[in-house]
């Protein structure tokens, strides 16, 4: 499946994104202000942490992601999100349904 | 709140799973008592809609300074900066909307924005200090 690249303008409705463009821009890059989280801290302390494999990265911590491959009938076991070990082919397998499982902006239900 | 809403040692930050009570009951406290602040509504707020009918349900009757800016509630670390990217996306087409409507001027639009951004949790969380910045 072909990757799609993020557009500049995405969130910004065309009815006034020269404007909405405007004051993303003069916001600029700034810290992260994070007064509440999830992510294991552990890693953040330790200086020699890795990002670990791609299901370590992206699937196990991300219950919006697991759930809907869940949905799409590939177990918690398999993606590793009980056992804290991905399985590299339902990774792969998962991959297959990327759109129809993370495209998140309307739920479709079948 | 009738015995602590007033104080200026006090300060609570509501969250609620029900997004609906923030519009009906939350909001409109948020707008009176100095010692409140309107925090998220979990779960969905960490979407474009959800961010989108937060903004519509609340602001125009808490007041958008009275509000305690972005959590990102995430469980996966690489997706932190797509999480504030995304609400601070969402906030200025929202601000956006308002300044071509001639709700807001430009140059409160800008401060607004940046309040979103991060000035509301600094303040929020009593965050004194300056982020440590990118490299």
């Amino acid at each position: 499946m072909k990757g799609q690249a993020l557009r500049p303008d995405r969130l910004l409705d065309p009815s006034w994104r020269p404007v909405a463009r405007e004051l993303y821009e003069s916001v600029g890059d700034p810290p992260l202000v994070c007064p509440h989280g999830h992510v294991d801290p552990s890693p953040l302390a330790d200086l020699g942490a890795t990002l670990g494999t791609p299901a370590e990265l992206f699937i196990i911590p991300d219950h919006h992601v697991y759930r809907m491959h869940y949905r799409q009938g590939i177990a918690m076991e398999d993606l590793g999100t009980t056992r804290r070990c991905a399985d590299v082919s339902a990774w792969t397998r998962a991959r297959t349904y990327q759109w129809p499982l993370t495209g998140r902006v309307g739920f479709v239900p079948s | 709140m009738n015995e602590f809403g007033n104080n200026p040692n006090f300060r609570l930050v509501t969250f609620a799973l029900d997004e609906s009570a923030h519009s009906w009951g939350l909001a409109p406290m948020a707008g009176y008592y100095p010692a409140l602040l309107l925090g998220a509504p979990w779960w969905f707020f960490d979407s474009p809609l959800g961010m989108r009918r937060y903004l519509d349900s609340v602001m125009e009757t808490a007041g958008l300074y009275n509000t305690a800016g972005f959590n990102d509630d995430t469980r996966a670390f690489a997706s932190i900066p797509a999480c504030h990217d995304v609400w601070c996306r969402i906030t200025c087409d929202w601000l956006a909307g308002t300044v071509v409507t001639g709700v807001v001027d430009e140059e409160n639009a800008r401060d607004m924005a940046r309040q979103f951004a991060y000035g509301f949790a600094r303040r929020a969380y009593g965050l004194k200090q300056d982020p440590v910045g990118r490299a």
